[in-house]
This record gives C-alpha cells, sequence and structure tokens, in this order.
C-alpha cells in the first residue's frame, strides 16, 4: 500500500476503479449475447440480429428493455429466498473474481496506485478459484429452490460437473505456477516478457501446451459452454437448473454466464498467452490493454466458434472425459513440469 | 479500520452459527453455515494468514459443504423434523459438556500470555511460508495426512462396488 | 407498475416510457420450442439461413415457457394436446402472445372431425393468425411482423387506454 495518499483516497479510488470494471463487464455481457448471435448466425449462413440499429447493435437494449419488464415471477411452494439468492449470488461471485485480474502493466499509475487492477494479494490466482468455487452455490441453490424436477436435476447435474472439472483446472494451471514461482498474476505475466530464439514470444503456452489444452477443456466445462452445456440440455432438461427462472432473474444466470467467459478468457490470457505482453510495450505501456483486450477477444471467438461446431456430449461421455482423461493427464503435466523445473531451473522466470 | 473489520466479521460468524443450528430448513442450515465460513475466512485474513483463508473457502465452502447440499438434497429433507428417537439425558449431557469446553476454553485462553502481541516476521502466512515449513519442518505428518487421505478414497471406492457385482 | 393516474401527472414522460417497453418488447420476441405437426418444419426453415428470423432479434427459441414470450402453436391441435398447450400457455411469464400458425390451428383446417380441436383460439387468445397449409416461411415472418406492429400499438402501463382502443376499433369495424 503506497503512503503517500490517505487510506481514504485510496478507498475511493478503489471504489471508482470497481464501478468502472463492472460497467464494463456488464456491457462486455451485453454485447457478448449481441457478438455471439451475429457470429453463429455467420456460421450458420444467416445474417443474425441487424434491424435494431446500425448492425443490430441496439438490440441487447431491446432485450435488457423486454427482460426488465417481463412478469415478477415466484413458482409455488419454492424456497423464496433462495429462489432469490441464486442468481444474485452467481453474478456477485462473476464479478468479485475479476478483483485480481490485471489487465494492463502495473507501471501504469494514477495517484501512486496501479491503474488497470484493483488489487495485487499473494495467492492471486488461488483467490480466483476459491471465488468461483462459491458459483457452485448458485447453481445448486437455484435448481433445489425452483421446486421443479427438472430445475433439481439440472442443479445436481451442473454442479457435479464444475467439481469435477474444477480438479483437472486446478492442476493444469499448477504447472504454469510451478514455472512461474509464484501466485501473483502480475508477476507472473512479467515472467513471460522476450521472446525464445529472437522471434517465439516468450508465453507459457509454448512451455505448457498440454497444460494450456486441458485447462481450456476445464474452462468450457466450468462455464456450462457447448459441447459442454449439459446443464441446460433441452432435449431432457429443459433448461436444466434455470428452467424455472424467467425475465431478469434468468438474464441474471446469462450474465454470471458471460461474464464467466470473460473471466476464463483473461486467466487464460494471463497464464498462458502472456496477457498484456505484445510489441511496443516498452516505449507504450498503456498499449498493453489493448493486446489483453485483443487476446481475451480471440479466446472468446474461439468459445462461440466451438459451440458453432461441435454437438453436445453425453453425460457418461462428460464424466468419463474429465475423472479417465483430462485429470491423469493433468497430474501427468504436473510431474513432467516439475521434473523438467527441476533439471533445467532457468525456464520459469522464478528458479 | 480492522477493529471494524474484526468485530463486524465475528458478530456475523457468531449470528450465522447460531442459525446454523436453530434454523427448521437444512438448506438455510446449510447456507447459514457457508457465511460462517465465509467470516471465518475473512478473519483468517485480517490475522495475514492468507492462504489459509483462501484454503478455508476453496476446501470447507467450495467441496465440502457443496456435498452436504448434494446430500439434504438428495435425501429432500425440506420439512427439517428431528429424528424420532431421542435419548432421554442428551440435551442436559450437551448443555455440560459445552460448559465444560467453554469453561476450559477460557482458562487456557486467560492463562496464555496474550496481552503483549509480537509483531509479525515478514511474509508470514503467505504461501511461500506455508510451503517452506510444510515441507522443512512437518514433512513426515504432511505425508503420513496424505496416506491417510489416499486410504479414505480406496475406502470410499470399495464401499460403492457392490460385492455380487464385478467392477467395470 | 405503481402509475395510478399517469395520464393526469405527466403524460410526456408515461408515454415516452411506453414507447421504451414497447420497443424492447416488438424487437425481442423469443418463441417457445413448440412444434405440433408439419408446420412446425417451416417453423426451423423461418428460423434457418434463406428467411432467417434472427434478423428481427426472433431467433432465440426458449427451451422453458417461462422464459419464452411468444407461442407459435404450429400445427394441428388435437383434444389430447389441448390441455397441454393450455399448461404451457398458462406458465408463460406476462406479457405473451400467440401465433395460430397454419389453417390447422386457426380454424381446424381440413380436419373437419372429432379428434382435433377447430382453431386453438377455443383455449387460448391468439393474437395473429397465419394462413396457409402450411404457410411457407415468408408467411410466418410477414405474421410475426404484424405481431411487431401489435405490439408496438400496446399500452403497458395503463390497461384501460388499451380498452379503450379496442372499443374505438371495434367501433370502427362495426
Amino acid at each position: 500500500m503506497p503512503s503517500n495518499i490517505s487510506l481514504l483516497a485510496l478507498v475511493l479510488i478503489t471504489i471508482v476503479k470497481g464501478a468502472v470494471l463492472i460497467g464494463a463487464l456488464l456491457m462486455a455481457f451485453a454485447y457478448g449475447t449481441w457478438l455471439e448471435r451475429r457470429l453463429v448466425g455467420r456460421f450458420q449462413l444467416r445474417l443474425g440480429p441487424n434491424r435494431v440499429g446500425p448492425l443490430g447493435l441496439m438490440q441487447p437494449m431491446a432485450d435488457g428493455v423486454k427482460v426488465i419488464f417481463k412478469e415478477d415471477f415466484v413458482p409455488a411452494q419454492a424456497d423464496r429466498l433462495a429462489y432469490w439468492l441464486a442468481p444474485a449470488l452467481v453474478v456477485a461471485v462473476a464479478l468479485t473474481a475479476f478483483a485480481v485480474i490485471p489487465f494492463g502493466p502495473p507501471s501504469v499509475k494514477l495517484f501512486g496506485v496501479p491503474l488497470f487492477y484493483i488489487s495485487n494479494v499473494n495467492v492471486g490466482i488461488l483467490l480466483i478459484l476459491a471465488v468461483t468455487s462459491i458459483g457452485a452455490y448458485g447453481v445448486i441453490l437455484g435448481g433445489w429452490a425452483s421446486n421443479s424436477k427438472y430445475s433439481l436435476l439440472g442443479g445436481l447435474r451442473s454442479t457435479a460437473q464444475l467439481i469435477s472439472y474444477e480438479l483437472g483446472v486446478g492442476l493444469a494451471i499448477l504447472g504454469v505456477i510451478l514455472l512461474a514461482g509464484t501466485l501473483e498474476l502480475p508477476q507472473i505475466v512479467e515472467q513471460q516478457a522476450g521472446t525464445w530464439f529472437g522471434f517465439l514470444p516468450r508465453w507459457n503456452i509454448f512451455l505448457q501446451p498440454l497444460g494450456f489444452l486441458l485447462y481450456s477443456i476445464g474452462a468450457l466445462a466450468e462455464t456450462n459452454r457447448a459441447p459442454f452445456d449439459l446443464p441446460e440440455a433441452e432435449q431432457e432438461l429443459t433448461t436444466g437448473y434455470q428452467t424455472e427462472y424467467g425475465g431478469m432473474k434468468s438474464a441474471m444466470f446469462y450474465m454470471a454466464e458471460y461474464i464467466d467467459i470473460v473471466l476464463v478468457s483473461s486467466i487464460a490470457t494471463l497464464l498462458f498467452l502472456g496477457g498484456w505482453q505484445g510489441p511496443f510495450i516498452q516505449q507504450l505501456p498503456g498499449l498493453g490493454v489493448l493486446w489483453f483486450l485483443v487476446k481475451v477477444l480471440a479466446f472468446v471467438f474461439i468459445f462461440i466458434w466451438l459451440r458453432a461446431t461441435l454437438p453436445r456430449i453425453r453425460y457418461d461421455q462428460l464424466m468419463d472425459l474429465g475423472w479417465k482423461v483430462v485429470l491423469p493427464l493433468a497430474l501427468l503435466n504436473l510431474l513432467l513440469t516439475a521434473l523438467i523445473v527441476l533439471i533445467w531451473p532457468w525456464l520459469g522466470g522464478g528458479g | 479500520m480492522e477493529q471494524v473489520l474484526f468485530w463486524l466479521m465475528a458478530v456475523v460468524a457468531v449470528v450465522s452459527a447460531l442459525t446454523t443450528i436453530s434454523s427448521r430448513r437444512p438448506v438455510h442450515s446449510a447456507l447459514a453455515f457457508l457465511v460462517t465460513l465465509l467470516s471465518l475466512a475473512v478473519l483468517f485474513l485480517l490475522l495475514s494468514a492468507q492462504f489459509v483463508a483462501v484454503i478455508q473457502i476453496i476446501i470447507y465452502a467450495g467441496a465440502i459443504l457443496v456435498l452436504f447440499l448434494f446430500v439434504i438434497m438428495l435425501l429432500n429433507a425440506q420439512s427439517g423434523e428431528g429424528p424420532q428417537i431421542k435419548l432421554p439425558s442428551q440435551r442436559p449431557l450437551a448443555i455440560a459438556l459445552a460448559l465444560l469446553l467453554f469453561g476450559g476454553l477460557s482458562y487456557l485462553l486467560l492463562s496464555s500470555p496474550l496481552g503483549a502481541a509480537r509483531p509479525l516476521p515478514a511474509g508470514m502466512g503467505t504461501v511461500q511460508a506455508v510451503g517452506g515449513i510444510l515441507f522443512n519442518h512437518f514433512l513426515l505428518p504432511f505425508e503420513v495426512a496424505s496416506v491417510l487421505l489416499l486410504v479414505g478414497v480406496i475406502g470410499a471406492v470399495v464401499l460403492t462396488v457392490k460385492e455380487d457385482e464385478q467392477p467395470k | 407498475m405503481g402509475v395510478a393516474s399517469p395520464v393526469a401527472d405527466s403524460p410526456f414522460l408515461v408515454a415516452k416510457l411506453e414507447e421504451l417497453i414497447n420497443w424492447g418488447r416488438k424487437h425481442s420476441v423469443w418463441p417457445m420450442t413448440f412444434g405440433l405437426a408439419c408446420c412446425a418444419i417451416e417453423m426451423m426453415e423461418a428460423g434457418a439461413s434463406r428467411f432467417d428470423m434472427a434478423r428481427f432479434g426472433m431467433e432465440v427459441f426458449r427451451n422453458s415457457p417461462r422464459q419464452s414470450d411468444l407461442m407459435i402453436v404450429a400445427g394441428r391441435v388435437s383434444q389430447k394436446m389441448g390441455p397441454v398447450l393450455k399448461h404451457l400457455y398458462d406458465q408463460m411469464l406476462e406479457p405473451k402472445w400467440v401465433i395460430a400458425m397454419g389453417d390447422c390451428s386457426s380454424s381446424g383446417g381440413i380436419f373437419n372431425n372429432y379428434a382435433i380441436i377447430q382453431g386453438v383460439d377455443k383455449i387460448v387468445p391468439v393474437d395473429v393468425y397465419v394462413a396457409g397449409c402450411p404457410p411457407s416461411p415468408d408467411n410466418l415472418l410477414y405474421g410475426l411482423i404484424k405481431l411487431q406492429g401489435k405490439i408496438a400499438r400496446e399500452h403497458p402501463l395503463h390497461p384501460v387506454a388499451r380498452q379503450a382502443d379496442l372499443r374505438e376499433l371495434l367501433a370502427k369495424a362495426s
């Protein structure tokens, strides 16, 4: 904590930064839906929404207005507390995790505090894992509180999926942490500066290709995106744990889903794709935010591409993949990384 | 600032713990227990034990309590009626034991030299510090604990496979 | 809404808010995944690449009635399907609209017999009838655009005025 400004000023700056970040994330949600609908349209040789505003850019606003003025509804004999809590919890959790995501280099400062992240804690990446693990409650509570069989089954399924793939994701991330020797996200990114052999960026994806692949699979499953969107498999479960949610409450589940997509894309960018590192970053540090956003957008694009391409897999296949493929491979990756770091400590930044 | 946070979190922890044991609906009890765990994590943070705080959330709130909720929902224990058979001397015995525990803890707390708080060594409670202590000073207990967990995992697998049924 | 006598207090604001609500509703009509017969094939075609309902923001076919705004009754409704259809309609949240797609759901069509409900408007209120057996996708699109126009004329903040409008329309018609 810098000592040359008062505590009050620090709190004020943090609040303003948080408000700006939340606003940006809500816009990212709105235009995430627009991007997905336009892109899926293109993938299916359609046009996608284009009548509301130029290029259909006002479509998310129309959807938002409609959803806000929909009937407010609670099913009969539902547990009202849990029914209301569930959507609020998932959104709050998704937003909270962004508190430790650095969007740009820490050298860019405003009033003596780094501009591009809200806080840098010693346990950075672990904190994100901890906060997102709370998100499972929103899903399971939403499924239970609705007093509907579809919802309950969808909630149980979804939670089982979340817990199963959390292991694989955690172990895949551990490989990067072993290389870096730290849990602080800004430091992990700083260690990915420079190039190998003069042309290849020194990103962790080239040291941890298997880890990156496993993380991507786990991230798809954790955000309940196709081909792992079993919780809302419409043939069997209507819409899974969201079945009895309508109007703004169901929109909040979608909000959490899209913010989670941005979150896992950000983590992938920070851990594997060099975060804000890119050309001309030394001369103009503010440019880092642009590189960061470009990489995150590329990852989001791949998410949407996969959704338009792959069919949904069966539930037993999902569990087999999680426990019999992703988990053992992640363990293998961890062992190999530990061995390599032991032999050539200079490969990672931590040593 | 830290004083305010401490008192706030302490009150939240105690109130939610009381809700846990007094709520009639099991799911509400589990939710109240979640609040207790989270406020305890904040208290750990105030003691600059960052690693313990995060692990508390990941393990207890993120995994174990979710399994509790699974069990509650699958058994569909909504009404919250207690077990029919009650031990006759259960309540007085429980009160006596609780008082005994409270007294012992109070005695230990009051007799310990709490007054002079020593300044923390730099970097205490960080991941590096916890890892260093765990793998240098407490290596044997750590390994024994991991073997114990492995035994637990194997036991769970053995229990789920029925005897007449060949494992696939 | 909590607006008791909106016109007397501040008609300007209320009119604008109504326009905003209607604008949002009309551009974001999410249909329910619900097909009954051959008309459903044409309904799918309307969502596919050649006709593309998505242009009007209508491609979001929701699986749960709680999240959908529009029920397209695509096909004949048998006596056994009637209660199911009514149940699904009741589960949808207000505001909701119904399109009777094709002759069968509009009037029974060629199935003039005991097994088929002679027009779905016997059990749910229908907003737009689309003629044809089956209607081609552009017929359905025309019906959807008609529905958009109908939504734009609604008064979500004071339903009394809506009744007055209806009376006026009825007077004109007779």
